[in-house]
């Protein structure tokens, strides 16, 4: 009974409620609302389609402002560690050359300075070239130690020259006092020695008047050791002249032989501090040598046409080769087989054919190769973590396209698909932007990230649409350089 | 309006055409306000809730099979906003206890002259909870054991709530019965006296506006 009455209440509310077609009048302010809805929409929907394009510019300019001012920081950094990197090594050479030196100096002094000092002690001058040269390494040490390594090395071939140039000097004098006759010759050979010893206490503090000097004191020494012996060469003095021949001899042959050890440990330490030198400037200045990285990769992306609204997912997958061309740039290419479906608005499409009922919409799948080259810029690298960002140019080859065709109206006669015969090729038709993470997960291989935009420069394909990719690539890569990163 | 007229609407709105999306609007707004009415609380309610079912016609109507009827597909769309908006405003919906059942007259309500704003307004009246039920049941013609999916309630609170829905009616009927018999009924009033009535619920659209804007 009440479900009865029940029955019969739905009844008369469904019978007056359900066609209220004529019941209620239209309202316009009704369709304001709606219009300003659908209004807002299409301003959102330009955002929409231009929000790709705007993060992608963004998201590339904080990249490389952040790389900018990261960049600043490290570069202070590296010039920093580059100074203290060196300190010590400038310090060592400074220390072993001035052992040497002063190792090499010492005999000379010992051997010398006793005959000198006993035969030299009224000849004042000679004495005052015992104490220049006593002078010499002290003055050269302290000058060294605080110098620089340029410097360094003048001073080096200052203390070893001198040392060498000295000796002859030094037993010039002696003989000279010795044979008690050529008292002129040591006097002129010692004037010329003086000068030549005070301008190496001089030029032990003046780094540029050594060089200089070198060429004029070996030139005005030597002559006068040859007049020495020469001179020592009278009868009267053969005996005398032949004693301390050979004990100039012995003397200078020892104090050579140091002075010549010495130049050949000076020019191995030069030789290794040059290419500690190189190595050093090597480290810090990136040691370029070319990498080559291969790496395999799969994408998913969206394809649209002037728009990701009505947005069809493709997939990618191909072999890139990455070529290092410096520490920091990155060329890539390689091939990636694409599949590409995408549909839009027949509005979008420029068939050459004429339909007679234009489709509702057209929807497109093309299997493709693209061949990007890449070119990739590192931002970030630190540990295992680096962050590339690169853009290029991508061509593609048609290797299959064909298309579907859907009518509005369900009785429309028209081709429902279209295979294109020849598919064509759209050479550096297309702007790659991507930013890629790569993590190394050991010395060779690593895993990559890569999101991407696509850009059209062109029209591509049969149908002439503006054809654009966003994605992300998830690759596996394989450095085939033998030395590591 | 033909259907070779509508399709070419279609055609129209597809392509956003603003034009073809206005007259089709027009064509039927109101069919989609009757739905709408019904399970708003008023008709500036039932105008926001039908432009969101519209909206979802624009912006879907590539969607759209040609094939089938546009005006069930319509409706579905209006049917389901309403209830997405009945869903979204579930805390703010009451449900007063009825009042105990009450010994309703055996009158023949049928022949009752009652409109269609008589009736409008009497499921109006009804809390949402109440309203939805019976408009889906009863009016739809959907299950109880639909009507809880869709609703995402129990079959047995579907139940319920559609007894305590017709009771309230019955009731609304009788005392309509009663003003008519007073003549205070006017046979002839038309839909802005109804809100004019409804006091309580002109606050509402106050409220509702301030959150739209």
């Amino acid at each position: 009974m009440s479900n009865e009455k029940d029955k019969k209440l739905d009844d008369l509310f469904k019978k007056k409620l359900e066609n209220p077609d004529h019941q209620s009048g239209y309202r316009e302010e009704d369709w304001d609302a709606l219009e300003a809805m659908l209004d807002e929409r299409k301003k959102r929907k330009g955002i929409v389609y231009l929000l790709p394009i705007l993060s992608g510019v963004a998201a590339l300019l904080l990249i490389f402002f952040g790389w900018w001012l990261f960049q600043s920081k490290t570069n202070s950094g590296q010039k920093k560690s580059q100074v203290v990197a060196i300190q010590p090594k400038t310090i060592k050479t400074n220390n072993d050359t001035a052992e040497q030196t002063q190792q090499v100096q010492a005999p000379s002094i010992k051997q010398v300075s006793p005959p000198e000092t006993n035969n030299l002690a009224k000849v004042n001058k000679g004495k005052t070239s015992v104490d220049s040269i006593q002078k010499n390494p002290s003055i050269l040490a302290a000058a060294t130690l605080g110098k620089a390594k340029d410097s360094v090395k003048r001073d080096l071939l200052a203390n070893n020259k001198p040392s060498v140039i000295k000796a002859p000097v030094i037993m010039s004098s002696t003989t000279v006092v010795n044979n008690g006759i050529k008292i002129q010759q040591p006097n002129n050979l010692i004037t010329i020695t003086k000068p030549d010893n005070t301008q190496l206490a001089s030029t032990s503090l003046n780094n540029n008047k050594v060089k200089n000097s070198f060429p004029i004191a070996p030139a005005l020494v030597m002559p006068s050791t040859t007049t020495l012996v020469a001179t020592n060469n009278h009868p009267a003095e053969n005996h005398a002249a032949e004693k301390p021949g050979p004990t100039n001899a012995n003397v200078i042959q020892p104090q050579l032989s140091p002075a010549e050890k010495s130049r050949l440990a000076m020019n191995q330490l030069l030789a290794s501090t040059s290419v500690a030198d190189n190595k050093l400037n090597a480290k810090t200045q990136a040691a370029f040598k070319p990498r080559f990285i291969v790496s395999v990769v799969g994408a998913q992306d969206i394809n649209g046409t002037g728009s990701f609204q009505q947005s069809k997912v493709g997939t990618k997958a191909g072999v890139l080769l990455a070529v290092g061309a410096s520490r920091k740039l990155t060329l890539s290419t390689g091939t990636l087989y694409s599949n590409t479906p995408y549909v839009a608005g027949y509005d979008q499409y420029h068939f050459p054919y004429q339909f007679k009922t234009a489709p509702s919409s057209v929807t497109a799948n093309c299997q493709m190769l693209d061949v990007p080259l890449n070119v990739g810029y590192q931002v970030y690298h630190k540990n295992k973590d680096m962050f590339m960002v690169g853009t290029g140019l991508s061509s593609y080859f048609m290797l299959q396209e064909a298309y579907s065709f859907s009518y509005a109206n369900a009785g429309t006669t028209g081709p429902t698909n279209y295979t294109v015969p020849n598919p064509d090729k759209y050479l550096f038709k297309i702007l790659n932007l991507n930013a890629t993470y790569e993590r190394q997960i050991s010395s060779k291989a690593g895993v990559t990230v890569e999101p991407y935009l696509k850009m059209p420069l062109a029209d591509i394909g049969y149908s002439q649409v503006k054809l654009q990719t966003a994605g992300v690539a998830v690759g596996l890569t394989w450095n085939l350089s033998s030395s590591k990163p | 309006m033909g259907e070779e007229e509508l399709h070419q609407l279609i055609r129209g709105c597809i392509k956003q055409d603003r034009k073809c999306q206005k007259m089709l609007y027009k064509a039927f707004y109101g069919f989609a306000m009757g739905i709408c009415l019904r399970y708003a609380n008023n008709r500036d309610e039932a105008s926001e809730v039908m432009n969101q079912g519209f909206f979802k016609v624009f912006t879907h109507i590539d969607r759209f099979d040609m094939s089938r009827p546009f005006k069930a597909w319509l409706g579905k769309i209006m049917m389901n906003v309403s209830i997405d908006f009945y869903r979204a405003n579930l805390k703010m919906a009451y449900t007063d206890d009825l009042e105990k059942a009450e010994n309703l007259s055996d009158g023949d309500m049928v022949d009752k002259n009652l409109h269609y704003n008589d009736l409008l307004m009497m499921v109006q009246q009804l809390p949402p909870a109440y309203r939805t039920v019976f408009n889906l049941f009863a009016i739809e013609g959907y299950s109880h054991e639909e009507i809880a999916e869709m609703l995402n309630i129990n079959a047995g609170t579907s139940k319920s709530n559609l007894h305590k829905a017709r009771q309230k009616l019955k009731k609304m009927i009788l005392q309509a019965d009663i003003s008519a018999d007073n003549t205070r009924y006017n046979g002839s009033t038309d839909y802005i006296s109804i809100i004019a009535l409804n006091a309580i619920n002109i606050q509402g659209v106050f409220i509702n506006r301030g959150i739209r804007g």
